[in-house]
């Protein structure tokens, strides 16, 4: 009994931690824009790749330790660099549109790049053909045999992915709380007239903040594919539709509220595989309960656990 | 005093101007909320505006800032045209406080300030993120500079609180310290003392004074007459968006139209100045 919650538990926060890697994305660019970016789960998914081409072009066909902050670098470069070109390209453009128009916008940027990967990506020389499954690469160290701590089983892969979250999460609070940049966002948020009016530049303040979801959603593209040992190009459909959940159960543009709800999320999917009996038990269900949440959480408390309530922002 | 003042004045004028409007004229649709309006502050000087409701200030102020770009006319800060982008007016040397204050209400005093020094520092994501020696040194400055600013401003002691829990007259004064932080030359506050009690409006005073004693040039929108007329070098009165006087405030206080504008002439003039100035504010906001 306490053996299965203790595993469950670990499930949960490994599932966790990639919710909230990539719910951060969301809630950053919500925060600045107000735009819910649907594509975003799509830049995860381009991270990931990234970080299989920076393998087949630089890692020289070994699987050594090293080769992975190599990777991570590689599908950081990617995920930014689309993101980056989603924004200028998309966004920018209909910044003073009607909502509705990103919104569509996103939805359509997120058609495009999965199509865009399944029918180009196997094209380039030397890249794995992406139409189905594409074998990542099991890097030493982070991925084989798995710890053994009292009877729970713990993959490497899942202590990468939990890592990588703490680390990103110091990180983050550094960024935001401790440097200009950092500062200028959380103005713009709060009053984006008046941070304009401060001279702050708005335009590279929407780009940092895309940016800075981007590279989250990277290391979560390369954590899913480590846990995985496989990725495909439809992989950020999911992933990205339950960190959109968790970015708003922890409050949407609240990004500590990002990482509390993703870890909450991955919990309580994981709580529920395990404990749900009968017919509603078992993975076949997995995803149906982080929509749950979702909808109790619209319900009950639409500001999130730590979000505050929009009459405070304005 | 008169002579002095008009000695002052004339020494001013042979200076070049900071801020020069010339024939600024802003028009909304059929309304002329300012009305060929000529305006000279000068380095080192306190300039008030004044004129009953509605009479166009804020609107000719948002001129001046560079935040509307009038009908016709000009205006020139530091010699040349300002850019239309607010990053730049800020960058030239204007700052500005507002009506209603808009500070960022859930980040500290502190951290406001340090917002106001975003202009004139550089460190970019990659130093930030690495924390090179660059970007240290630049986030030490901002925040000793900032220090500063709030004790200068007499809020040494509400650094960490955030800026919503502060009382009203603290969170203006701050709203001037984040102003400062951006090291204007032209500092245009708009109505300071709004909502003040008669200390908190002498202490704004003497803050002023100490501004312009750091050499900037201050322009003040305010309806407080006493405090206009005790603060300012020269006053504009703006009465329905045209320049009615400019002058020291001694000319500006003893001349009869000054007081026809606010007080009104007779009952019915009274009447149809304020239904006037009710629609203009309202098109004003």
């Amino acid at each position: 009994m306490t053996q299965s919650f203790f595993q469950a538990l670990a499930d949960g926060l490994t599932l966790g931690s990639l919710y909230a890697l990539i719910a951060v994305g969301y809630t950053v660019v919500y925060g600045i824009v107000q735009l819910i970016n649907f594509a975003h789960g799509e830049i995860f998914m381009v991270g990931a790749f990234g970080a299989v081409a920076t393998f087949v072009v630089l890692g020289g066909g070994t699987l050594a330790w090293w080769v992975l902050p190599i990777m991570l670098a590689g599908g950081i470069v990617a995920a930014v660099l689309v993101a980056l070109a989603t924004e200028r390209l998309a966004y920018r453009p209909l910044r003073n549109a009607p909502r509705l128009a990103p919104l569509i916008t996103a939805i359509g940027i997120s058609v495009f790049l999965q199509e865009a990967v399944r029918l180009f990506y196997g094209r380039i020389p030397g890249f794995p053909d992406a139409k189905s499954n594409v074998q990542f690469p099991n890097i030493q160290g982070v991925t084989g045999s798995p710890f053994v701590i009292g009877g729970v089983t713990i993959q490497r892969a899942a202590v990468f992915t939990v890592v990588a979250l703490v680390i990103c999460t110091i990180f983050l609070y550094g960024f935001v709380n401790r440097t200009r940049l950092g500062r200028a966002m959380q103005a713009t948020s709060q009053d984006p007239d008046t941070a304009r009016l401060m001279g702050i530049d708005i335009d590279k303040i929407i780009m940092i903040a895309f940016a800075l979801g981007a590279a989250l959603a990277a290391v979560a593209g390369m954590a899913q594919g480590l846990l995985n040992h496989n990725i495909n190009f439809r992989m950020g459909f999911i992933a990205g539709l339950k960190a959109f959940s968790a970015a708003v159960l922890g409050g949407i543009g609240n990004i500590y509220g990002a990482v509390l709800g993703g870890l909450v999320l991955g919990v309580a999917e994981s709580m529920a595989v395990t404990y749900v009996p009968g017919v509603f038990g078992g993975s076949a269900w997995k995803d149906v309960w982080a929509f749950i949440i979702l909808i109790l959480v619209l319900v009950f408390r639409p500001q999130g656990l730590l979000g505050a309530r929009v009459v405070d922002r304005a | 005093m008169t002579a002095v003042d008009t000695d002052r004045v004339a020494e001013l004028d042979r200076r070049e101007p900071l801020l020069a409007a010339e024939q600024v004229t802003m028009r909304f649709g059929g309304l002329v909320a300012v009305d060929s309006v000529d305006f000279r502050v000068y380095p080192g000087e306190i300039m008030g505006l004044i004129g009953p409701n509605g009479a166009g200030k804020t609107t000719f102020f948002n001129c001046l800032t560079g935040l509307y770009l009038p009908t016709s006319g000009r205006v020139l800060f530091d010699g040349s045209v300002l850019p239309p982008k607010p990053r730049r007016v800020v960058k030239a040397g204007m700052a500005r406080t507002f009506q209603n204050i808009r500070l960022f209400a859930n980040m500290t005093a502190l951290e406001n300030v340090m917002v106001g020094r975003y202009c004139r520092t550089s460190a970019g994501p990659f130093t930030s993120i690495i924390r090179g020696p660059k970007f240290r040194r630049e986030e030490a400055e901002t925040r000793a500079r900032a220090q500063a600013l709030l004790e200068f401003v007499g809020l040494d002691g509400t650094a960490e609180s955030l800026a919503r829990n502060l009382p009203y007259g603290d969170q203006r004064r701050l709203e001037i310290a984040r102003a400062l932080a951006t090291d204007p030359k032209l500092l245009l506050l708009d109505e300071p003392t709004a909502g003040m009690n008669p200390q908190e409006t002498r202490q704004a005073e003497e803050l002023i004074f100490k501004i312009r004693d750091q050499g900037l040039a201050v322009v003040v929108i305010e309806h407080d007459m006493r405090f206009i007329f005790n603060l300012c070098d020269r006053v504009l009165c703006l009465v329905q968006g045209k320049a009615l006087i400019e002058g020291t405030p001694h000319e500006v206080q003893s001349d009869p139209r000054v007081i026809e504008a606010y007080i009104g002439k007779g009952p019915e003039t009274d009447e149809a100045a304020q239904t006037d100035g009710h629609h203009d504010e309202q098109q004003e906001a």
